[in-house]
């Protein structure tokens, strides 16, 4: 079986050549960011140990072929992630969702 | 009744409003066409005809009363089969799904209803819209979408069937979805119009999710005029979905017209797209540049928007699944690497999901810095023609990977495009063009690809034996 789906192959034709990578904190109150970089896993031993976590969960139903899959999977949205760790953030860098709390309308 | 098929949404509303034809007979006609040409196709799932007939009565009796609607007063459609629809099954394209019945209508279903649409069918898709990883057509118990241009080649998905039943003229126009490329691959495989709006813009409720921060409704039509009408009714806020914005869409939007358009290109989208692509590319750009100037070295900002996207959907696919893979009803998907495709997944790691919320908020704000440069950026909507039906997708055109692509970043960043046959390649099969768009862009987009389809007759044109 292949290992490349629709979505990376859409990845290996969207190919723009990455520039410098930026951040853009306009308007934002900035803390400095810590170096990072030092201690990043090997993406390969991390997936194989990922790998685990699916074979104890769910060993029972798959088949070794499919692990060998699941496993470069894994490892290649490691990689992915890898290339995120790129983008320098600092502390006050907030992900892109909201939370809103919930109050009812009162009964009675 | 003269021959309806092939007719924009305000041409079937002028036969509706001169009593020429009525809702009722257009109904008919395109619950026979789903009926017979559908199964052609692997496009329809579920074909309402007792529904449809009886909303198609109640609609002509509106209007023999001097109720009318709107625009899509009486003009049937299809709806993605990810979509509720109260009384009818909605099977997400998958086995494990099939027969599921959900108790009310998407608000986009209602939404439309309340425009004087009528449903005549809903329609085939890829399984859970491709959310498990699909490398081949064979990816749902409909079979594999096939195009209307010829039945070897792929309908693109995952809305497959609302992009082949468009293109074969079993309705006028269809709901899709986009979470990445689900509207581009069949509006361009199947040589029809498709609109992605922006994120928020229509509202989800309703809708089988792969990627809260991410799935997109929208239309697939004959031209732009249409997309933009079909959009008109189903957007707007809806307390049921958190993201819907609170922001209705007119069409046509005035303060879109005007009277030159900036257009810019990404530097390299063209390289490695076949020759065909490139020179209906080519023919666009000079159709145009009749009313467009067009800046030709853009380059897309540094971020790995791909990536990110591809983070984003593996993690909100993984909650949203969850159920299915734990149930073990995985293995009844189609497509075998569908059948393991969603375990990865499982293991995502939060700090990687969260990083890639944390750096879309600036990649996003630096795409729009981009986008706000000109009113589109234009690009060929994919690098080839349709893909044989039989072809894994890894293995399939090597030598046309396309050029640089913002798809991802569109996605990501839920800004809209739209997507719009130019002419044919390779075997007769239909090639496109898309325009890209700040946020809340559309009725830009629009106003571009009505003034494009002004000047061409693509739009027009019928898949060979139809």
């Amino acid at each position: 079986m292949s290992d490349m789906n629709r979505r990376e192959f859409a990845e290996a034709i969207a190919l723009a050549s990455l520039a410098p990578l930026v951040g853009h904190r306009a308007g934002l109150m900035s803390f400095p960011a810590l170096e990072s970089g030092a201690g990043v896993v090997d993406p390969a031993s991390l997936a194989k140990a990922l790998t685990g976590a699916i074979r104890a969960q769910y060993g029972d139903r798959l088949l070794e072929s499919d692990f060998d899959v699941i496993s470069h999977q894994i490892q290649a949205a490691l990689e992915r992630a890898a290339k995120l760790r790129k983008v320098p953030l600092s502390n006050g860098d907030e992900p892109d969702f909201v939370f809103s709390p919930v109050r009812a309308p009162s009964v009675g | 009744m003269s021959d309806p098929t092939w007719l924009t949404i305000p041409e079937l509303g002028r036969l509706l409003r001169d009593r020429r034809v009525s809702a009722v007979e257009l109904a008919e006609h395109c619950l026979a066409r789903l009926e017979r040409l559908g199964p052609a196709y692997n496009a329809v799932v579920t074909v309402l005809r007792p529904q449809a007939l009886a909303e198609a009565r109640q609609r002509d009796v509106e209007l023999a009363k001097g109720k009318d609607r709107g625009p899509l007063h009486g003009v049937p459609y299809g709806a993605k089969d990810l979509l509720a629809a109260e009384g009818a099954p909605t099977s997400w394209g998958a086995e494990p799904y099939r027969g599921q019945m959900l108790r009310r209508d998407a608000t986009v279903v209602r939404k439309l209803r309340e425009a004087g649409a009528v449903l005549c069918a809903k329609l085939a898709m890829v399984e859970l819209a491709g959310g498990m990883g699909y490398n081949q057509a064979f990816a749902s118990f409909t079979g594999p979408g096939r195009s209307p241009w010829d039945r070897a080649r792929w309908s693109g998905g995952s809305s497959s069937g609302s992009g082949s039943a468009v293109s074969a003229g079993l309705v006028p126009f269809a709901i899709g979805s986009e979470t990445w490329g689900s509207i581009q691959f069949p509006a361009a495989f199947c040589g029809v119009t498709g609109l992605r709006p922006t994120y928020g813009r229509v509202s989800r409720h309703g809708a089988m999710a792969l990627s809260w921060t991410m799935d997109k409704l929208g239309p697939i039509a004959r031209t732009a005029e249409d997309c933009g009408l079909v959009l008109a009714a189903i957007a707007g806020p809806d307390p049921a979905d958190p993201s819907a914005l609170d922001l209705p869409f007119a069409f046509p939007d005035r303060s879109a017209e005007r009277k030159r358009y900036r257009l810019g290109m990404l530097k390299g989208t063209l390289e490695k797209t076949q020759p065909e692509v490139r020179r209906n590319f080519e023919e666009s750009l000079r159709a145009l540049r009749d009313f467009a100037e067009v800046e030709e070295e853009l380059e897309l900002p540094g971020y790995p928007y791909d990536e990110m996207a591809s983070i984003v959907i593996d993690a909100e696919a993984a909650s949203a699944f969850e159920p299915l893979i734990e149930s073990g009803r995985i293995t009844e998907l189609t497509a075998p690497e569908d059948r393991i495709g969603g375990y990865a997944g499982q293991v995502v790691l939060a700090k990687d999901y969260i990083r890639a919320l944390r750096v879309r908020r600036p990649a996003s704000a630096a795409l729009d810095a981009l986008l706000a440069k000109v009113d589109a950026i234009v690009a060929p909507t994919l690098p080839t023609v349709a893909w044989p039906i039989d072809a894994a997708f890894d293995k399939v055109y090597p030598d046309y990977p396309g050029g640089a692509s913002i798809g991802g970043a569109a996605n990501l960043c839920g800004v809209p495009g739209l997507f719009l046959m130019n002419g044919t390649g390779e075997g007769g099969l239909p090639t496109s063009l898309q325009l890209t768009g700040r946020a809340l862009g559309e009725g830009v987009l629009l106003a571009i690809g009505r003034r494009y389809q002004q000047r061409t007759n693509f739009h027009r044109l019928a898949p060979p034996g139809l």
